[in-house]
């Protein structure tokens, strides 16, 4: 995508609106101005042909005649552009005709006002009917005597006015268009600011200093309040995000180096002398089981990667309809053994009708296992530990329920925490490492699923897994 | 010299135990959680306390800090798992005197062990002279004049604690503390007798006396 600026584009967008604003009033002032200025043009047009028209006067002879007495013509008339016109009476006698190109002006003018062109020079022209002769005359004729008066002037002046005016508009239009991009960039930039500095403040965050400063000037803004609160939201859940991932490895260091260094020092004190056969056999058999432990970390550690793996996929994967009964019953049937080495007993309730869900029946069976494994671990010698699956609207219900001490209510949203133990000794006389519960969460959750634990009164502990049915 | 571990792996615990024992001589004690071990480090006298830091019961920094509250004044070696400069540096300031990281070398945790032992008592090298006499510390001899002396494990016990202190009055019952371990049955009168072995062997036919009697007090080795 092409990245732009927003200065860039407010500005343009206010020079186009001012541009657009003063062909607006440009237009709107010239049509005004130009009815206005034709309409005085007129009215002066009409004064000074009623004027020639008062030129026509009879004459002194016995029997009186039209004349038009030329002496009188008004001075203008004969100017640099000289006035056009013609009268003539009603009966089409001409009485009188301006010098020059009066042809213009009759073969032009048929309305009662027009525009035309005469030697290449704008002229309005304006015909008056049935105006009387101001002379009077005792022995005149029985029926009085009108006039046509056709009067034309150039309009030259007038337009010229016209357009100095309108230029002196565009003109004054320049220094506020000026004035209102300087304005709307100072605008611009002022609003802005906050921006760059939230950015800063934004950029000063690293691993060591997860603090994002939100500067008052971004905080006031309305507009840019929203965006520092979600990402000082944001730089919180990362900063949390970043704590668990890295007590996350120093709680796997941990884990792997301790086996490590009891494995070396066992084998490392074992040679420090020469030693019986049965010292020697009793040390590998040590660094044995010291080795087993490592393994069996390693397999938790790699599970929970794997775990990882599938719940980071943004969607749930298309797997194949699994039966939660049966993955239930084979994780059971791994765990017996071991429950009868502690005395404990595993019984399990189902519906007659399978239970699918969409999951990988090997994942499934990994999280029965754990919650299973976890029951036995710490509860008491010969606990019964219930294993519930049902169907609850839209989800599969599957509770372990045990009868061990139950869990501090405190330690409740911890135990599903990688590393987590719930004795803190961190003693390994009950075995694991916590990361059953873990991985069985990340499981579950990767599936679209959630997990719970309960703790019961007056003793036991009850987790509960949903998952999503598929019919 | 006597050795305390507070580490909550039994195995690891055991092993050091072991080599401590076998390699360097030393009376040692474990202690399996953190309230043990603040129990045991106040109530004997150790010349090093080696310390776990992740341990059930008080967290080893937490054990550290109320031990050098207490004024226990021993050398402290912190074991740990985490290597990082944090931590490391959070340890030292509580008042570790040295840390070593899991996994780590036996042989190199005796060393600090010794090099511990010999700064807690003012010495500079492993090898410490009084006189014609010589204590190796490194490969447990002791050579009279250049001629090896063969000695039995607790009368070089005996001579090497006294060594450290040359000069002070060492008492029969900071010799009992210092030289057994829990495991050992404690008689005081079994001080005298490797005394008189160890007088017999390094003093032999010479005139010169270096383990003075001071009566009602104790012994002291000088020239």
């Amino acid at each position: 995508m092409r990245s732009f600026s927003i200065k860039l584009r407010i500005v343009a967008a206010v020079v186009a609106t001012e541009l657009v604003l003063v062909v607006y009033l440009l237009l709107l002032t010239a049509s005004v101005m130009r009815a206005h200025a034709l309409r005085s043009f007129d009215t002066a047009l009409r004064g000074r042909a009623l004027a020639v028209a008062a030129l026509v006067r009879y004459s002194e002879s016995r029997h009186p005649d039209l004349v038009f007495d030329s002496t009188h013509l008004p001075r203008e008339v004969s100017g640099g552009t000289p006035d056009m016109f013609h009268i003539e009476t009603q009966d089409g006698r001409v009485l009188a005709n301006s010098q020059g190109s009066h042809s213009d002006l009759i073969s032009t003018g048929t309305d009662d006002s027009w525009d035309f062109l005469s030697r290449g020079r704008p002229y309005r022209g304006m015909r008056l009917r049935d105006v009387p002769v101001l002379d009077s005359e005792e022995e005149g004729p029985q029926v009085p005597v009108t006039l046509q008066v056709v009067y034309a002037a150039s309009t030259q002046g007038m337009k010229s006015n016209l357009d100095r005016a309108f230029l002196s508009i565009l003109l004054s239009s320049i220094p506020l268009l000026a004035i209102s991009v300087y304005a709307s960039i100072r605008a611009i930039d002022k609003g802005l600011y906050p921006l760059s500095e939230l950015a800063g403040s934004a950029g000063a965050i690293s691993s060591k200093d997860w603090t994002l400063q939100v500067p008052d000037s971004a905080a006031q803004v309305k507009e840019i309040a929203p965006l520092a609160s979600a990402l000082s939201e944001m730089v919180e859940r990362l900063h949390i995000a970043f704590q668990q991932q890295r007590d996350f490895t120093s709680n796997a260091a941990h884990e792997l180096r301790t086996p490590v260094a009891i494995l070396k020092s066992t084998l490392q004190s074992l040679l420090q002398e020469s030693r019986s056969r049965e010292v020697y056999r009793s040390g590998i058999s040590d660094a044995l089981s010291d080795l087993a432990r490592l393994e069996m970390l390693l397999h938790s550690m790699l599970r929970l990667a794997r775990a990882d793996q599938q719940s980071n996929r943004r969607t749930i994967p298309e797997s194949s309809k699994v039966d939660v009964v049966g993955t239930c019953e084979a994780a059971i049937a791994r765990l017996s053994p071991f429950a009868t080495s502690r005395g404990a007993t595993i019984s399990f309730t189902a519906p007659t009708e399978p239970l699918h869900v969409r999951a990988e029946p090997e994942d499934l069976e990994i999280v029965w296992a754990n919650l299973i494994e976890n029951a036995i671990r710490h509860g008491p010698p010969d606990s019964e530990i219930k294993v519930i699956a049902e169907r609850q609207n839209r989800f599969v219900s599957i509770s372990v329920v045990d009868n061990g001490n139950g869990i501090p209510v405190a330690d409740i949203p911890k135990m599903f925490d990688r590393f987590y133990r719930g004795d803190q000794s961190r003693s390994r006389e009950s075995g694991g490492y916590g990361l059953g519960l873990a991985i069985a969460k990340t499981f579950v959750e990767g599936y679209g699923g959630s997990i719970k634990a309960t703790s019961l009164t007056p003793r036991g502990t009850r987790i509960g897994v949903e998952i999503p049915i598929s019919d | 010299m006597r050795v305390l571990i507070v580490e909550d792996e039994r195995r690891l615990a055991a092993n050091i135990t072991r080599s401590l024992r076998e390699s360097a001589g030393y009376a040692v004690d474990h202690a399996p959680d953190g309230l043990e071990g603040l129990h045991m480090a106040q109530s004997n006298a150790y010349d090093v306390v080696i310390l776990d830091l992740m341990l059930p019961g008080i967290d080893g920094r937490n054990l550290l800090r109320r031990l050098r509250a207490a004024g226990c004044s021993f050398p402290v070696l912190v074991l740990t798992a985490r290597d990082d400069k944090e931590t490391l540096i959070q340890v030292l300031n509580d008042g570790a005197d040295d840390y070593l990281c899991k996994p780590f070398d036996l042989g190199e945790l005796i060393a600090r062990v010794k090099a511990m032992i010999r700064r807690g008592k003012g010495q500079t090298t492993a090898t410490l002279r009084i006189g014609k006499i010589e204590v190796n510390t490194n490969d447990r001899t002791v050579r009279c004049d250049g001629t090896f002396i063969s000695l039995t494990g607790m009368e070089y016990r005996v001579i090497e604690y006294l060594a450290h202190r040359r000069g002070a009055v060492v008492t029969k019952s900071e010799l009992l503390e210092h030289l057994y371990d829990f495991n050992w049955e404690r008689f005081s009168n079994v001080i005298e007798v490797y005394i008189s072995g160890l007088r017999r062997k390094l003093e032999g036919g010479g005139s010169e006396k270096l383990i003075h009697t001071i009566r009602g007090h104790g012994y002291t080795l000088k020239e």
